[in-house]
C-alpha cells in the first residue's frame, strides 16, 4: 500500500520536473526574450546588451540555466523578478492573499451548492427539478466567464448601482472591520461569477455519482427495511459521496493559488492570475517558474493528503489507492 | 429530440453563412455619423466605436468563430480517437506512454501553453485551431481509451482474431466503428468548448487579428464602452452563449441516446 503511494508521489514528482523543464525551454526558446524591448532601443550598444545578459544569466546555454535554476530551487531560493527586481517570494506573497481568499470563498460555495443540487437532481431523476438543474448546469458550461462578468457589471453596477464596478477597495480609506467588509462588498460580483461558471461540471458529476449510489443493492435493501428518506440521505448517500468529494478537494488545492487571468483583468484585481499573465508577457522567467513550481508542489500535496485522508475514511480504499 | 436547440443552431449557422448576401451594411465601413448608436431598425444590433454596423460584424465574425469551433473540434476528436484507440487496442507500453502524455497535457497549465504557443505564431484561423486542439484532445482520448478496453474484451473481437481475420481489417472494420458514438458526442461538445476557448483567447488579446473578426474579438472590443454602450458586447456574447448552449444540449442528448459516460470538462 505505502509503496503504491510512494510510487504515485515519485510519478508526480517526475511529472513536475518534466513540466518545469518544458516550461523553461518554452520561455527561453520564444522568439522575443525579456531583453527584446531593450534591443529596440537605438541607444543600446551590443556590448550593453551582452552585459545585461550576463547580469541576468541569460548568456549561458539553456541547459546550464535550467540546472542552475533547479539547484537554487532545491535550496528554496526562488530568485529575483527581472521586471520588478523584488524577490519572487515577495511578489507572490503580495498577490496571494486576495486570490486565495476569493478562491476559498468560491470553492466552499461551489462544493456546497453542487452537492446540494447534484443530490437533488439525482433523487428526482428525470423529473422537473432534475431537468431544471441539468439545464442550469449546461448554462453554466456554456456561459463565457467574462460575458457573465460584463453582464453582471452592467446590471448590478451600471444600471442598479448596487455593487462597485471594479477594484478591491473603495477610494476612501477604511480601517478595521469596515476595511474587510468593504473588500467583501467588492468581491461579491467576481466570486459570484466564479461560482456560477464552475458549478455546472461539479453538479453533473455529483449527480452521476449519486445515481450510481441509488442503483446499488445496499440502497435497495435500505429502502426495503423501510428507512426514512432522511436517514437514507444521511447514512447512505452522503457517506458514499465523501471519497470522490475528498479526491476532488485534493485536486482543487493547486487551483487555489492560480487566479483567473480573465476575471482578474476584467474586475481590476491584482492577484496571482494577473501576475502570471504579466510575467508571461514580459518573459520574466523567475516569476513564471516560481508560480508553476508552487502550483506543482501544491498538486503533490493535494494528491497526497487526499489519498491519506481517503485511507483514514475507509479501510476499503487502502486497496484502491494506486 | 432537442428540437429547439437544433432549430436555433441551424438558423444561426444559416444566418452566418448567407447573411452577408442579404444584409446591406458592410462590416468594415466606418461611419463618423453613426458612432455607438443603440439598436434601431437601421442597425438592429447597434454600431460600434467606429460607426460600423454590429449586425454585419456579428455575421462576419460568426464565420470565423464557427470555423474555429468546428475545425478545432474536428482535429481534437480525431486526435483523441487515433491516440485513445491505439492505446486501448495495443495496451502495454503503448498505453503507458499514452497515460504519461495525457497526464502531462492535463497538468500543464493550459493558459501558459496557449500563451507560449501564441508567442511563436501570429494568430490566424489555422493557428488558433491548432492551439485550441493541442490543449483540448485529452478528454476525448481518455473516453475512447476506456471504451476501447471494453470493446476489445468482447468475445467476437477475440473470435475474429482467432479466425485469422487480419489485424488491420479488425481495427478498421470491426473495432473503430464502435467508437463513432463517443466521437460524435465529443465533437458536438468540442465545437462549443472551442468557441468558448477562442473567445477567452480574444479577451487576452491573443485572438484573431484585426481587420478579421470573431465573436470573441467583437465581444472583448466592447468591454471598454460597456458602461455607455452595452450592445457592443451584448450581441456577440449572446451568440457565443446560445450556440454553445445549443451544442451542449445536443451533445447531452446524443450522450443519453448512446448511453455513454458523462463528458467532463
Amino acid at each position: 500500500m505505502s509503496s503504491l503511494l510512494l510510487r504515485k508521489m515519485l510519478y508526480l514528482l517526475g511529472m513536475t520536473l518534466l513540466i518545469s523543464f518544458i516550461s523553461f525551454v518554452a520561455i527561453n526558446a520564444a522568439p522575443n526574450s525579456f531583453l527584446s524591448a531593450g534591443e529596440l532601443n537605438p541607444n543600446m550598444t551590443p556590448q550593453a546588451i551582452e552585459r545585461l545578459k550576463q547580469v541576468y544569466g541569460l548568456d549561458k546555454p539553456m541547459l546550464e540555466q535550467y540546472v542552475g535554476w533547479l539547484w537554487s530551487m532545491a535550496h528554496l531560493d526562488f530568485g529575483v523578478s527581472f521586471v520588478s527586481g523584488q524577490s519572487v517570494i515577495d511578489e507572490i506573497a503580495k498577490r496571494l492573499p486576495i486570490t486565495l481568499s476569493m478562491n476559498i470563498a468560491a470553492l466552499i460555495a461551489v462544493f456546497a451548492l453542487s452537492i446540494w443540487l447534484g443530490i437533488k437532481a439525482a433523487v428526482s431523476f428525470e423529473h422537473r427539478s432534475d431537468h431544471l438543474i441539468r439545464q442550469i448546469s449546461l448554462i453554466s458550461f456554456a456561459m463565457p466567464s467574462f460575458y457573465l462578468a460584463l453582464l453582471g457589471m452592467l446590471l448590478f453596477s451600471v444600471w442598479l448601482g448596487w455593487l462597485p464596478i471594479a477594484g478591491v477597495h473603495s477610494v476612501e480609506p477604511k480601517s478595521g472591520l469596515a476595511y474587510y467588509l468593504d473588500m467583501v462588498y467588492h468581491l461579491i460580483l467576481p466570486v459570484g461569477v466564479m461560482v456560477f461558471v464552475s458549478i455546472g461540471s461539479m453538479t453533473l458529476y455529483i449527480r452521476s455519482l449519486t445515481l450510481e449510489i441509488l442503483k446499488s443493492d445496499y440502497l435497495f435493501f435500505a429502502r426495503a427495511r423501510g428507512l426514512s428518506e432522511r436517514t437514507i440521505l444521511r447514512r447512505y448517500i452522503l457517506p458514499n459521496l465523501l471519497p470522490p468529494v475528498v479526491t476532488l478537494l485534493g485536486l482543487s488545492l493547486p487551483g487555489l493559488i492560480g487566479g483567473s487571468v480573465i476575471l482578474e483583468a476584467i474586475f481590476g484585481i491584482e492577484g496571482m492570475g494577473q501576475l502570471f499573465y504579466l510575467s508571461a508577457l514580459s518573459r520574466d522567467y523567475p516569476v513564471i517558474m516560481g508560480i508553476l513550481t508552487v502550483g506543482a508542489l501544491l498538486t503533490l500535496l493535494g494528491n497526497m493528503s487526499a489519498d491519506l485522508l481517503l485511507m483514514r475514511l475507509s479501510p476499503f480504499m487502502k486497496r484502491s489507492v494506486s | 429530440m432537442p428540437r429547439f436547440s437544433i432549430a436555433l443552431l441551424l438558423s444561426i449557422v444559416l444566418a452566418v453563412v448567407f447573411g452577408a448576401l442579404f444584409w446591406p451594411h458592410s462590416s468594415y465601413t466606418f461611419d463618423a455619423d453613426a458612432i455607438l448608436l443603440p439598436p434601431s431598425w437601421e442597425h438592429p444590433f447597434g454600431t460600434d466605436r467606429l460607426g460600423r454596423d454590429l449586425l454585419a460584424r456579428v455575421i462576419e465574425g460568426g464565420r470565423v468563430s464557427l470555423l474555429i469551433g468546428i475545425g478545432s473540434a474536428l482535429v481534437s476528436s480525431l486526435t483523441g480517437l487515433v491516440l485513445g484507440a491505439t492505446a486501448g487496442y495495443f495496451r502495454g507500453t503503448v498505453d503507458k506512454l499514452f497515460v504519461v502524455a495525457v497526464d502531462l497535457f492535463l497538468t500543464f497549465p493550459t493558459f501558459f501553453l496557449l500563451l507560449a504557443l501564441a508567442s511563436y505564431m501570429n494568430a490566424s484561423v489555422w493557428v488558433l485551431i491548432f492551439i485550441i486542439s493541442v490543449t483540448g484532445w485529452m478528454t476525448t482520448a481518455r473516453l475512447i481509451r476506456s471504451e476501447s478496453f471494453a470493446i476489445t474484451q468482447r468475445p467476437y473481437i477475440k473470435i475474429l482474431s482467432i479466425a485469422g481475420v487480419s489485424r488491420s481489417k479488425i481495427i478498421f472494420k470491426y473495432y473503430t466503428p464502435l467508437l463513432a458514438p463517443i466521437v460524435l458526442v465529443s465533437f458536438t461538445f468540442g465545437v462549443g468548448g472551442a468557441i468558448l476557448a477562442e473567445s477567452g483567447l480574444s479577451f487576452l488579446g491573443l485572438g484573431i487579428v484585426a481587420p478579421q473578426m470573431s465573436w470573441g474579438t467583437i465581444l472583448s472590443g466592447g468591454k471598454e464602452v460597456i458602461d455607455i454602450a452595452w450592445w457592443v458586447s451584448f450581441f456577440p456574447g449572446l451568440m457565443i452563449f446560445l450556440v454553445t448552449l445549443s451544442l451542449m444540449n445536443l451533445s447531452n442528448y446524443l450522450q443519453q441516446r448512446t448511453n455513454r459516460k458523462e463528458l467532463q470538462l
